[in-house]
């Protein structure tokens, strides 16, 4: 008798167990993972890359569609609303900040931003900061035994310091990705500066070509990019038949053969349709 | 005057008789029932018909291009036999025109349904390219029509001022035929416009006619696929339309002398005339399919190999053959002996005919997907066959039925046969004139 009462409670604590488990995976929204890298163009275009994943059954997977909204963090922990983001189906986000320059980072130099989730039926919410401290990379081109040399400079913006022994990539631009020139990258010595020549024979446009000197996710300074196109290439013509009139143009760059042949035909047959209406017209007025 | 009032009281538009009115609403249930299949494609998209990534052209296209041969007819019976001077076609060059109409309406709306998606129509005229054969399709088939349906008024206007006349106790359809007369009385003036007009119209609508249809084989020959690669495709298209064009003239006009016992005007002479034509379209067309199939043949390239042996031999073979022994060698055949030109066997040849070109059209667009240059492979199993599935018949033949519907009331309404034309060739109007003096 006893052992049955156990029995009904062990019963009745199940069910509510089995309640409670499923009522809560009614509310169970997904965990975001969020991460942020900061990205600077020379001379002023800086942005933030807000990427956003989550676990799902098959793995991490990108969480699309999810609204972020991007805050200034101030010294004295306030926060001023800069703007906001959607991922896109990569679950990528690209939000882009205003100029720096107009801006005062903290009494060391550092610029703070934290992105808020908003609310979202299937994801929870999730927010991150990123720190970082403003570079500056200059470069240029000079020439030294008639080979062509790129020289770039890496300065703290806010304390106007070289900064050396930090990694730089020296690539020329390119369609699909960047063609890597010398070595795999060049340390910056106490100037903070690097100096690389320019191999000959580097095909661009008319010998233009668009060097680039990259400092890659670095922990203070996030990514920094400066590009210079320069004439030290080998001239290639242009095979391109994207501003020509062809038959795989757009509407815009139909050949002209194509526009004035079947246009005529089209006017005059149509021409004739007109004056054949206008017959019927005439007909109509003409009965007596 | 009593022979004319007689003429005119034969060849006047009648009402439905309890056949007619069937015949309606069985078109009418067809046309309701593509409809429902119509919506469920607008609701769920294309992916309720059979086509897929290779076979992205299917049944729909095949009609159209079925419907473009069809109306192909208008320039055969009434601008080429006209320019002639065959006068014995006078009789069936209405009907032919009016076949015309309603088979490039229904080319039209098949592109529609085809889309898939309607509403962006509009986009063919914003963002479409004068490069693309697409457009020009676009363009003389717009032309085609306007000029099918003049060509068709136009020769309404005397027949429209009779039948003004002739229904005087019936008030409202007299008023309705006066409006159309566009106030027609065959004054010295208007005379001499409508045969400037008609002359025009009949010059006009052939080289668009013949521009329609190598447009539509051009959409098939400029892609480089095995079966389309051919210079030939725009006069081959052209050959096998006058033929599907003369089989619809010759089931119509049969339809239309049984039912409205015509048989003085629409005389054994038209069958035998009609068959003698069509042997002839036939022959061309042979001729053309020789040179399609053959050359290639004998060259014998693997891609187009494939694509031959499965015509020859293949999964195609029996509709093939069947289209080839049936819709083209049988007719020559039978039509080829006296015999065979009586208005029955002729109207049974002009159906195989009709048949049989549906078909060829079909013959052309599938098998042809279904071998590309780049091998089927890496994709469903589903994705190596083609077949409609049942809405895409079910819309397909909602088409059909909207075409003959077309006819259908436009027999309804319009005089089947040219009133004036036939009784100025009869030398009625003549002798009602000599009387009155």
């Amino acid at each position: 008798m006893r052992q049955g009462r156990h029995t009904y409670r062990f019963l009745f604590l199940g069910v509510c167990l089995c309640c409670i488990s499923f009522a809560s995976g009614q509310d169970e929204k997904n965990r975001v993972r969020v991460s942020l890298g900061y990205t600077k163009v020379m001379p002023a275009t800086s942005a933030l890359t807000i990427t956003a994943k989550y676990r799902a059954e098959e793995g991490i997977v990108a969480t699309p569609g999810l609204d972020f909204e991007v805050f200034r963090v101030l010294e004295a922990d306030s926060m001023v609303l800069e703007g906001s983001a959607r991922t896109n189906s990569e679950g990528e986000a690209v939000f882009k900040l205003k100029n720096l320059n107009s801006i005062q980072p903290d009494s060391s130099g550092i610029y703070t931003y934290r992105v808020v989730s908003l609310e979202h039926p299937d994801f929870s919410e999730a927010e991150k900061d990123i720190s970082f401290r403003e570079a500056l990379l200059d470069i240029g081109i000079s020439t030294a035994d008639s080979i062509p040399q790129l020289t770039a400079t890496l300065t703290d913006a806010y304390s106007g310091e070289a900064l050396e022994e930090l990694p730089l990539r020296v690539q020329v631009q390119r369609l699909f990705r960047p063609l890597r020139i010398g070595e795999e990258f060049y340390m910056t010595d106490s100037d903070g500066s690097v100096t690389v020549p320019v191999e000959p024979g580097i095909p661009g446009l008319d010998g233009l070509i668009t060097l680039e000197v990259v400092l890659a996710e670095n922990d203070d300074y996030g990514s920094v990019k400066a590009l210079v196109e320069t004439p030290v290439g080998e001239p290639i013509k242009n095979l391109s038949t994207f501003n020509k009139r062809t038959m795989w143009s757009p509407p815009s760059k139909t050949p002209l053969f194509l526009l004035i042949v079947p246009n005529l035909l089209i006017l005059g047959i149509w021409g004739a349709i007109v004056f054949l209406v206008i017959n019927l017209f005439k007909i109509y007025k003409s009965k007596n | 005057m009593e022979t004319l009032n007689r003429h005119i009281a034969e060849l006047a538009p009648r009402k439905f008789n309890k056949y007619g009115i069937a015949w309606l609403a069985f078109l009418g249930l067809v046309i309701l029932a593509s409809l429902i299949a119509y919506w469920k494609q607008l609701s769920e998209g294309l992916v309720i018909t059979g086509m897929r990534d290779y076979a992205l052209w299917g049944v729909y296209i095949s009609n159209f291009v079925f419907f473009v041969a069809i109306s192909l007819v208008g320039s055969l019976i009434t601008a080429i036999l006209r320019l002639t001077g065959a006068h014995w076609s006078t009789p069936i060059t209405r009907i032919s025109e009016i076949i015309a109409v309603a088979a490039i309406i229904m080319a039209g709306l098949t592109i529609i349904i085809d889309m898939g998606r309607p509403e962006r129509l509009y986009y063919l005229f914003i963002y479409g390219r004068l490069q693309s054969p697409i457009i020009w399709d676009v363009i003389v088939i717009s032309t085609y029509l306007v000029i099918s349906l003049l060509l068709l008024y136009y020769p309404l206007l005397p027949d429209f001022a009779i039948l003004n006349k002739y229904y005087t106790k019936q008030p409202k359809a007299s008023k309705w035929y006066g409006r159309l007369a566009l106030n027609w009385t065959g004054n010295p003036e208007q005379k001499k416009r409508f045969k400037k007009a008609i002359r025009m119209l009949s010059v006009l609508i052939i080289p668009v006619a013949f521009g329609i249809h190598t447009v539509t084989a051009w959409l098939f020959a400029t892609t480089f696929r095995p079966g389309w690669d051919s210079t030939n495709f725009g006069p081959y298209f052209i050959a096998g339309a006058f033929v599907a064009g003369a089989g619809a003239v010759i089931t119509i006009m049969y339809i239309v002398r049984r039912v409205y016992r015509l048989e003085n005007y629409i005389t054994d002479l038209h069958f035998d005339r009609m068959g003698r034509l069509l042997v002839l379209l036939c022959l061309v067309y042979l001729y053309f399919n020789v040179n399609e199939y053959l050359v290639p043949a004998y060259k014998n390239p693997v891609d187009e190999a494939v694509h031959l042996e499965s015509l020859f031999t293949g999964a195609y073979a029996p509709l093939f053959w069947l289209v080839i022994i049936g819709g083209l060698i049988v007719p020559i055949l039978v039509l080829i002996v006296p015999r065979g030109r009586k208005p029955l066997p002729v109207f049974i040849m002009g159906i195989i005919v009709v048949v049989g070109a549906w078909w060829k059209r079909y013959l052309i667009v599938t098998p042809t997907l279904l071998h590309p240059f780049l091998p089927v492979q890496g994709v469903p199993e589903s994705w190596h066959h083609y077949f409609p599935t049942a809405p895409e018949w079910t819309i397909t033949f909602g088409t059909l039925a909207m075409a003959l519907l077309i006819i259908t009331l436009l027999v309804r309404y319009l005089p089947v046969i040219p009133i004036q034309e036939t009784a100025e060739e009869r030398g009625i109007i003549q002798i009602e004139k000599t009387k009155a003096k």
